[in-house]
């Protein structure tokens, strides 16, 4: 390649970095949001609030599917915990197919909740990994920009391998490259380990679909077990057990605290299989499987032992990058390091990707004409999406038929123009309008909610309800965060426009 | 690649060893899974997870070295002959020769 290890390295890490930057960019900042997923749920659905405990929102539960899906082989219930304010139902229809029923319930009345109709923080979540593209594309392409990342990574960290020693250099007034590799710099250094666990565990969580070689090439012998298990026949419906003592175990077991009863899955109901598992809230483990479980016989009502699961070294590690990935672990704290760390990823992106250009404006030409565009679009009309999302979440009509889709197209809507946008206005302009567009949005929001869900402000401030509170000084904060970033374009423009006024060439676009 | 090359060979090097990177790569880290999984001799599902965990890691020493590399060749014959011999023990231990 070229003559020495490192530089072959650097060529490595930019391309590698350049060819999704964009993808991972978006991939970066919904997977951050994704962290708050339930505290924007919150935010999009103001009307729900939460009453009682997850026992009471149980009971209610399990009534409403009494009434509505009582045929159902398979019933699974979320319940609100200190985060989720709703109870969400899902049962899957009676009869062949895999087709699902899902209702929101409110958990003081047990009735469907009478809530605008939003995907909230599920948008944010899904987007990350699926990119809002048909199933299995959006998730394969996540896993392409995951192992990209993981290549550009090791190469980054390879051709700057001075760069903890670089890491207390910071020149800012220095030329606007260097400063901007500075800044690169710190905020790989800064959440490193961050990087590599959230790029690896990523290609681990979906390693059935990216690597099914070695389940494949054993599946012989679990092929055989399934032959092995009786097919489902349609005999007599057998009646379920009574709920009520499950639940008065779990209670028992788990208290009223924090982390109480989250999640009921009935299976092969209607059948003598049929089970009841009862799963406590996440706790501090990471591991996602290590969760508490009450598993009961769903006819006779008694509880069964645990199941004896032969983890060795090789699960444990799965389980372990798995946990790591979602954080469902962490507390607030953790949480909001885990958020910021996601933020300088996303910032260690946007730099790679603004550097690229900025090392080739020299020279010019259509590559270099496309990747600019590129950027502004992927970095500073992907909040402007955001922002979309959430301004149409207030002003749609609470009332009108598949509004979470609406919002979803409002979000899609906006980042189109935001494609567009840059093909009519000059690079560094296009830059300015969309950052300052993005920072109107955040900042204005607060303001919007006040005015169009005002009662649910005020019932937020009087509970003490953080959810709402917090996310509205967020948005402040992402607001801020914009104008500054505008402002700073917005004196390069200035800057360049005085530079070039002597010249006095008539209609002179600025490429600064 | 040297210095006096053409941008047309230049081209085609990078062209070969992005090939090298991307196809080689995952053929490498698919074949080396199975062979570990198939080689391991334990539980079924510990067995997938120690083999597949690790082979994300090969597929990015394998890019590295693709790029590494001091010509296309020797990119695509370091990629190459591990796969090669990763698919020979997969054989082997699938069934082989016949019983």
């Amino acid at each position: 390649m070229k003559e020495t290890f490192r530089q072959s390295m650097s060529w490595l890490h930019t391309w590698s970095g350049l060819l999704l930057g964009w993808v991972l960019f978006a991939i970066f900042v919904t997977g951050t949001a994704t962290y708050f997923r339930w505290e924007i749920t919150r935010w999009m659905q103001p009307e729900i609030r939460q009453t009682g405990t997850p026992y009471d929102a149980a009971r209610a539960a399990w009534q409403r599917l009494d009434s509505v899906a009582a045929d159902s082989p398979q019933w699974f219930v979320e319940l609100p915990d200190g985060r989720a304010a709703a109870t969400t139902l899902f049962w899957r229809h009676a009869g062949p197919g895999r087709r699902f029923g899902r209702e929101t319930l409110d958990s003081a009345t047990g009735r469907p909740v009478v809530a605008r109709d939003t995907r909230g923080g599920e948008f944010f979540y899904r987007f990350h990994f699926q990119l809002q593209l048909p199933h299995p594309w959006g998730r394969y392409l996540a896993g392409v920009a995951a192992m990209f990342m993981f290549v550009a990574l090791i190469s980054g960290v390879i051709t700057h391998r001075k760069m903890f020693a670089d890491f207390f250099t910071f020149r800012p007034g220095r030329a606007p490259l260097r400063a901007w590799l500075d800044f690169h710099n710190v905020t790989a250094v800064l959440a490193l380990p961050f990087y590599f666990m959230i790029s690896y565990s990523a290609l681990v969580i979906f390693m059935t679909m990216y690597m099914p070689w070695g389940g494949r090439v054993l599946a012989e012998s679990a092929s055989s077990a399934r032959a092995g298990r009786p097919a489902p026949t349609a005999s007599a419906w057998v009646a379920p057990a009574d709920f009520a003592p499950m639940l008065a175990t779990a209670q028992a077991a788990w208290g009223d605290g924090q982390r109480a009863l989250k999640r009921i899955e009935v299976a092969n109901r209607g059948t003598d299989k049929c089970t009841v598992t009862l799963t406590r809230a996440d706790g501090p483990k990471i591991s996602l499987n290590a969760r508490e479980q009450l598993r009961f016989d769903g006819v006779s009502g008694q509880l069964l032992d645990p199941p004896v699961t032969a983890a060795g070294p090789g699960t444990a590690v799965h389980d372990a990058l798995y946990g790591l990935h979602l954080a469902r672990f962490a507390g607030p704290a953790l949480r909001w390091s885990f958020f910021t760390m996601g933020l300088l990823g996303s910032a260690l992106v946007a730099t790679g990707l603004v550097m690229w250009t900025m090392k080739r404006r020299a020279r010019g030409g259509a590559g270099l004409a496309l990747v600019e565009r590129l950027n502004i679009t992927a970095i500073a009309g992907l909040p402007v999406a955001i922002a979309a999302l959430f301004w149409a979440n207030r002003l749609l009509p609470v009332d009108l038929a598949d509004r979470g889709d609406w919002e979803v197209y409002g979000f899609l809507c906006a980042w189109g123009f935001m494609l567009m946008h840059p093909l009519v206005r000059p690079v560094m302009a296009a830059w300015h309008e969309q950052l300052r567009l993005g920072a109107a949005l955040f900042l204005l929001l607060p303001l919007l909610d006040a005015l169009t869900a005002g009662p649910c402000l005020r019932a937020a401030w009087q509970h003490r309800d953080w959810a709402h509170l917090g996310f509205d000084a967020a948005m402040l904060g992402c607001g801020l965060l914009l104008h500054f970033a505008a402002n700073r374009v917005h004196r390069r423009l200035r800057l360049a426009a005085t530079a070039a006024a002597p010249a006095a060439s008539a209609g002179s676009t600025v490429h600064a | 690649m040297a210095v006096v090359t053409s941008p047309a060979r230049h081209r085609l090097g990078i062209a070969a060893r992005t090939l090298a990177a991307v196809a080689g790569g995952y053929a490498l880290a698919a074949f080396t899974t199975t062979a570990l999984a198939l080689a391991l001799r334990l539980p079924r599902s510990e067995a997938v997870m120690v083999a597949t965990l690790p082979s994300f890691l090969l597929f990015a020493a394998a890019v590295v070295w693709a790029f590494a590399a001091r010509t296309a060749w020797r990119a695509w014959a370091g990629i190459l002959a591990p796969t090669l011999a990763a698919a020979g023990v997969t054989w082997w231990l699938h069934g082989g020769p016949g019983p």
